[in-house]
């Protein structure tokens, strides 16, 4: 079974707290399908070249070359997690072939419930 | 996957979101991904004459719209959520949550959140309507069921039985498309022999109160070869309701004064007024028939003589019985769509056979059109003979291109007609079956060289 990374939209480290649109802090998950356990690799920082973004709080889910760049942050990551997204970017990212899901759970849980995935869909697909 | 349908004649379970919407003000609110919705109404809504969205289907239905996020992560929360806003905005009688496929496979528990919000004092029942739990008919009685157990039987846990009033269950919303006159009739012909009729669907009702008064009932009456039976005793089990089951929808005089009189002995009714009613009726119907012998005689060696009916069980062995009985056509073959239980498919044959021996190797069970067109395609190859197809609008230019034969659109999809209140049940529907059949001569144009000719 595959090793893969999530990258979770989360300002306080704990929740995925964080619209797409507005997310500058995403906390990039390692998880080993082996031991069923998951480690945080690294806290990767969006800055927007050229931008001061700084207190900035617009959503720019709509700006592809944007979302673009977003993906290409995190293009090692098999999930993306966020609180929300809009087709709009959903449709960009699909270029990448991130799983794209939405919720409100803390980091632990969410990773916990996609290895259970990962694992059935192994069984059921493998 | 082993086979693959090509022309599916039915939906899946979730198709039993329509039965939701042909009662008075029922909201249906579908858990499922986005798109099942919408498919449904376009091969039952659509798909049935363009009857339209109704009061809250087509693209108003709520939906949670699931996907993988609910899929790895759960569904209930969004469920709720969705639920708690059409409470807010949608004005309705009854809130049948339907769970499709991704719902049924993660199991989301949706009749555990339907309690909920009933314990709050909402009418919202949950039913788990996945698509592999089977097709729309059995959508169609899993709905049913679960307004009676989840809701029904603990409003009114009492029947107060009221002589006379009998509850019907017969042809499946939307997916007979007719299934608005069709009911209209049924009540009107019921009415007539001094029943009070519970019909629950559509405009002819008093809207969800009928279904409040389905527990005080008399009897149920299942119109059905099959689906509604699990309804039926269900009542009797619930309220000691007594049910009669008759199989075959009258179609024409001879099935539905034999109805009639058979629901008459059943309800102990007053035999002179039913038999009143039925001699009113068979001298209207005698009258419109006599006068379609000219064209008979007239028309002789163009008649179609042949037939082959694509429909499901309820429909298709009551037009076929008629069009035997009283209009002397010879079986060729009876294609059931409805994908019966073994049990069932005995009593279909049984019924058929009894009908016509010719039947015997004849019939055949298969949701997929697109086999049945082939062993309708080759029959009327070896034949030569001009024929009346009981199919859909999937089946006209076949029909059309083998011997001239003639197309009368029973069974879904009828996406070249448009349907209002009209219906082949009853004496009126055995006349307007007269009618297509035979109108179906000219759809080519006027038939020349006759003495009528023309003119």
């Amino acid at each position: 079974m595959d090793n893969f990374k999530i990258a979770c939209a989360s300002k306080d480290g704990e929740y995925i707290d964080s619209h797409f649109g507005q997310a500058k802090v995403y906390k990039i998950i390692n998880v080993d399908m082996e031991n069923k356990s998951w480690k945080i690799e690294r806290t990767q920082e969006l800055n927007f070249p050229g931008e001061e973004t700084t207190g900035d709080t617009r959503c720019w889910g709509h700006d592809d070359s944007k979302v673009t760049y977003v993906a290409e942050q995190l293009k090692d990551c098999k999930y993306l997690l966020v609180s929300k997204i809009g087709p709009h970017p959903q449709r960009v990212l699909a270029r990448y072939n991130f799983e794209c899901l939405e919720t409100n759970m803390s980091i632990d849980e969410a990773c916990k419930k996609i290895i259970e995935f990962e694992n059935s869909h192994d069984k059921t697909h493998g | 996957m082993s086979q693959m349908i090509e022309q599916a004649k039915f939906s899946c379970a979730l198709g039993g979101l329509q039965t939701v919407l042909a009662i008075d003000k029922g909201i249906p609110i579908v858990h499922a991904g986005p798109g099942c919705a919408a498919r449904q109404f376009l091969y039952l809504g659509s798909g049935a004459g363009y009857q339209g969205e109704g009061y809250a289907g087509g693209g108003q239905i709520s939906c949670t719209n699931s996907t993988q996020s609910e899929v790895i992560f759960g569904g209930e929360k969004k469920l709720r959520a969705t639920v708690e806003g059409t409470l807010k905005v949608m004005d309705g009688s009854i809130y049948v949550i339907l769970a499709g496929c991704s719902a049924g496979i993660i199991g989301d528990d949706v009749k555990q959140i339907a309690c909920e919000f009933a314990d709050e004092g909402y009418p919202v029942v949950g039913v788990d309507t996945a698509g592999f739990r089977g097709n729309n008919y059995k959508g169609h009685e899993i709905v049913v069921n679960a307004i009676i157990d989840q809701y029904i039987s603990y409003e009114v846990p009492k029947a107060n039985v009221k002589k006379g009033l009998v509850n019907v269950f017969s042809v499946v919303p939307y997916q007979d498309a007719y299934w608005r006159g069709d009911l209209h009739e049924i009540k009107r012909l019921l009415e007539g022999i001094g029943l009070e009729v519970n019909i629950l669907y559509g405009v002819e009702g008093n809207g969800f109160s009928e279904w409040m008064n389905i527990p005080n009932a008399e009897f149920n009456l299942v119109l059905s070869p099959w689906v509604g039976l699990s309804t039926a005793k269900k009542l009797e089990s619930i309220y000691k309701t007594p049910y009669l089951h008759i199989p075959v929808l009258p179609v024409g005089l001879k099935e539905t004064s034999r109805f009639l009189r058979q629901v008459a002995e059943f309800a102990n009714l007053d035999k002179n007024r039913v038999e009143e009613f039925i001699l009113s009726e068979e001298r209207r119907y005698k009258n419109y028939f006599v006068s379609f012998g000219d064209l008979v005689s007239d028309f002789g060696c163009y008649l179609p003589y042949h037939l082959y009916t694509v429909a499901d069980s309820t429909y298709g062995i009551g037009a076929s019985k008629f069009m035997i009985e009283e209009l002397g056509f010879t079986p060729m073959g009876f294609y059931d769509i409805d994908n019966p239980d073994a049990k069932a498919k005995e009593s279909v044959e049984e019924l058929l056979t009894g009908i016509d021996e010719r039947y015997t190797g004849n019939i055949v069970f298969e949701g997929d059109n697109k086999i049945i067109q082939d062993d309708i395609e080759k029959k009327l190859t070896e034949s030569g003979v001009r024929s009346v197809v009981l199919g859909s609008s999937w089946d006209k230019e076949l029909v059309a291109s083998k011997n001239e034969s003639i197309l009368v659109r029973l069974s879904l999809p009828i996406t070249d007609r448009v349907i209002l209140n009209k219906s082949y049940v009853g004496y009126n529907g055995g006349l307007t079956l007269i009618e297509d059949i035979y109108s179906g001569l000219f759809a080519d144009g006027m038939i020349t060289n006759t003495t009528h000719a023309d003119h």
